[in-house]
């Protein structure tokens, strides 16, 4: 199977990191938890540390497995097969929904007038591009790219410390703790969770042995930063603000003085967006590739690009929609497949073992 | 619309044209597979997209998937 | 794969990169929303107002490239030629967007706001309410969310954007370095940004103040100094509830802890009809509320430390029992400065110091009680000022020249 696909610790790393930056960065989900946004987020983030903790395992214990095949495995091959078409096709919406993400975005703060299928389908060809290159090249331009992220967030974060304001974390909990954790489980699903896709990617790991360590970096290093930003979003715009803002960085980059950054918000939105899409398509393809038995997926590719691109467009019919349903539907929708069937694989691997 | 139909259509054939002689290399235990599910998938897009631009497209699967959940759950969402 | 033209031959490789010249063209020219910024006006100032048909007047400010631009222009035409560096244009809609919008019909280019300095608005709008302006402010992309607030007293906004500088090209550039200056030096004005009173706005303890422009004298060819900034005006919520002076402004900043300096003049206790003045600095002002039997009292402490500025009489003012007599004046000031400004504050129902917000981030439970009827119990809430004056410095010279 995928055998021939290697990739470094290093660059594992800088795709879960893109990944998880994705589109988290812009949308801030942790938002509408108002000034205790920080604590629904660190709660999320804990969270995200036992579901990845979990991928890890089940990576380990089926060495050289994507999840589809390690469904394959635990379930028989009818089920099995069911519920990896389930994950191709969250996998799918996954992309999808971040491409939307974009377009979205770039309509919003820098292309009014651009259509924003045209924007779609401009990054969906820089996605085809890699994803025929395969994730090899991927994860090297990862390691050319990603550094900016990292640069523009530690220099946005510096140049707003004069509009920070700390009374903005106060009243803690002011409406209890039931509201936070409300937000915490959609951050939980959002980004961290959805990094479920990377069992599909675990098998390409050069030296598996790393897997635990790598991963396990990567989260707190990524997190760290999300941190980072929910926080300058927070105390820079102020829990009012905050909550009713659709893309709160683009306003707070805003207020540096002297200098006009809110591209770099976008930046960085291209750069994670581009990591998180390119893993979702590449889960998906591996995927299918794998239920069909084929040696190599890259001719599905520009197919499956235009479906995504296609499905972007038909998903929701306007942004509002699309915030509502994020907040309200996808946690609930998104949440077994980040938790409950790969404990169920976990269980079923025990069980066996006992048995 | 009818540019965007055509625009369409050349993107499908430049995809087609593209991936064509990839395609034919393929060894012949899997040729028919691959085929299949090639077209099959570029079908699908092309449809997607095609009812997109004609503003007939069929209900949004997140709008089903809120019903089911739902029906599931029993949430008012 | 997708550029893999068979053989590696030159003529192959010359063909990849020649469409790989063209292809980053087409990455260059940015399509549907290329704004050339020889075809677009960039804004500096915009005025909003209300007409008296209740109708919104929105007034852009659009300088002139051609007649701001420095250096050459200087000796020769600039000075002479009595053509304006900015032009104004105006228009009216039954909302601010559509009369933003509707400034085309008047104008060669496409606006482009993102550079705008400042935001002039009128006093009957204020009055009104500023909802409408601060939610365009923060909905459109391409507005300028550090742009400085600056509220027209008694005057249409028109008319104040008409003064011409003398120092400045642009008249409104010369407006908001001016803000930035008296509040950093002097502090009769106060700053406040767009965003700033965003944040206020909304907070249910804390009333915003804009600083107020009023026009000094009437004249033909007004100018910018004959407008003066000074003092401020009071909001509850969005609407304009009253003003306050120049020294009550300066009360509020040295409560808030945003001056950085100012001068106060007492007579001298030597000598009745000569004056000292002092430059004052404050080091920190801190405002507390402190709940004695369920009800509010609003505390505020200042500490202010100062120089010698300039005195009109020699006596050494470097002893210790008159250094003591003379801080003791500047408190008394000082006292009376901040409690005016709270007295006025109070008066208007305006939170301006934002006591509410102190006890709504403290003290939660309390501000659930009495947040209903918040500005009913600000007004009549007791107040305790404290201030600490500590005179540190005499400039150059510890005893005036004697002049014989």
């Amino acid at each position: 199977m995928m055998t021939n696909v290697k990739i470094s610790g290093y660059q594992l790393a800088l795709l879960i990191m893109g990944f998880l930056f994705g589109s988290t960065a812009v949308l801030n989900p942790t938002a509408m938890a108002g000034q205790d946004a920080w604590l629904a987020y660190i709660l999320a983030w804990v969270g995200g540390f036992m579901l990845i903790w979990l991928y890890v395992r089940i990576a380990l214990i089926n060495p050289s497995l994507t999840l589809v095949e390690i469904l394959k495995v635990t379930f028989g091959k009818y089920l099995g097969t069911v519920i990896a078409l389930l994950y191709i096709w969250y996998f799918l919406h996954l992309a999808a929904l971040v491409l939307r993400d974009f377009g979205e975005h770039m309509n919003v703060t820098v292309f009014y007038r651009t259509p924003m299928t045209f924007i779609i389908s401009c990054f969906a060809l820089l996605i085809a591009y890699c994803l025929r290159k395969g994730l090899e090249v991927t994860g090297r331009a990862a390691e050319i790219l990603m550094p900016y992220l990292f640069i523009f967030v530690i220099i946005i974060f510096f140049l707003l410390i004069p509009e920070y304001d700390t009374n903005n974390l106060f009243p803690f909990l002011e409406k209890g703790l039931t509201p936070v954790i409300q937000v915490a489980f959609g951050v939980l699903t959002f980004p961290f969770g959805e990094t479920v896709t990377f069992l599909m990617i675990f098998p390409a790991l050069y030296s598996p042995g790393q897997l635990k360590k790598v991963s396990f970096a990567a989260f707190g290093v990524m997190g760290f930063i999300i941190l980072g930003i929910i926080v300058r979003d927070l105390l820079s715009l102020g829990p009012d603000l905050l909550t009713r803002l659709v893309f709160p960085p683009s306003l707070s980059t805003e207020l540096t003085p002297e200098l006009q950054l809110e591209p770099l918000i976008s930046v960085n939105f291209l750069l994670g967006g581009w990591v998180k899409i390119t893993v979702c398509l590449y889960a998906a393809l591996v995927g299918i590739a794998q239920l069909l038995g084929l040696n190599d997926y890259k001719h599905l590719v520009l197919p499956l690009v235009l479906l995504a691109v296609g499905l972007a467009m038909w998903l929701y019919e306007d942004l509002f929609k699309m915030m509502d349903w994020t907040a309200n539907v996808y946690p609930y929708y998104a949440f077994p497949l980040q938790f409950g069937i790969p404990l169920l694989i976990l269980l079923v691997a025990k069980i066996r073992k006992l048995a | 619309m009818a540019l965007n139909i055509i625009l369409l259509v050349i993107i499908a054939i430049i995809m087609v044209l593209l991936d064509l002689p990839g395609l034919l290399k393929i060894e012949k235990k899997n040729k028919i597979k691959v085929l299949i599910s090639y077209f099959l998938l570029l079908l699908t897009g092309f449809t997607l997209g095609l009812l997109l631009i004609l503003e007939r497209e069929p209900v949004s699967p997140t709008v089903i998937i809120e019903r089911m959940l739902n029906l599931i759950l029993g949430i008012g969402l | 794969m997708m550029l893999d033209l068979g053989k590696n031959s030159l003529k192959n490789i010359s063909l990849r990169s020649a469409s790989l010249i063209i292809l980053v063209f087409f990455s260059l020219t940015g399509c549907w929303d290329n704004k050339d910024v020889t075809e677009i006006n960039l804004i500096t100032a915009v005025g909003v107002d209300k007409t008296t048909d209740g109708r919104v007047e929105v007034t852009f400010e659009i300088p002139r490239p051609s007649l701001t631009r420095t250096g050459q222009a200087g000796a020769g035409g600039g000075e002479n030629s009595r053509e304006k560096a900015v032009s104004l244009v105006s228009s009216k809609g039954d909302t601010a967007f559509i009369a933003v919008r509707s400034m085309v019909e008047k104008l060669a280019k496409d606006i482009f706001p993102s550079k705008m300095e400042l935001l002039l608005i009128g006093e009957d709008l204020a009055r009104a309410g500023l909802q409408e302006v601060f939610d365009l402010m923060e909905r459109d992309p391409e507005s300028n969310m550090t742009a400085k607030v600056l509220l027209v007293k008694g005057a249409p906004v028109k008319q104040v954007m008409e003064a011409e500088s003398e120092q400045e090209k642009i008249p409104s550039l010369h407006l908001v370095k001016s803000i930035t200056v008296n509040q950093d030096t002097f502090g009769s004005s106060k700053e406040a940004r767009v965003i700033d009173i965003l944040r206020e706005v909304a907070l249910p303890g804390k009333d915003p103040l804009i600083p107020v422009v009023e026009i000094l004298e009437e004249k033909e060819n007004l100018k910018v100094k004959n407008i003066l900034v000074s003092g401020s005006a009071a909001f509850r919520g969005d609407k304009l509830v009253g003003y306050l002076t120049a020294t009550e402004t300066r009360g509020w900043l040295l409560a808030e802890n945003k001056i950085k300096a100012s001068v106060y003049s007492l007579p001298s206790p030597n000598d009745e009809t000569k004056n000292i003045s002092f430059e004052m600095y404050c080091e920190n002002g801190q405002k507390k509320v402190e709940f004695i039997e369920g009800k509010p009292k609003l505390v505020i402490k200042i500490k202010a430390t100062g120089d010698i500025g300039e005195s009109q009489e020699p006596t050494d003012l470097t002893q210790p029992q008159m250094l003591k007599k003379l801080e003791n004046k500047i408190k008394q000031i000082i006292t009376e400065e901040v409690n005016s400004a709270l007295n006025s504050a109070q008066k208007y129902h305006s939170d301006i110091f934002g006591f509410g917000d102190i006890i709504h981030r403290k003290n939660p439970q309390e501000w659930q009680k009495i947040k209903d009827n918040w500005p009913e119990i600000f007004s009549k809430a007791p107040t305790e000022i404290t201030v600490e004056v500590k005179l540190k410095r005499s400039g150059y010279t510890r005893k005036g020249v004697e002049p014989l």
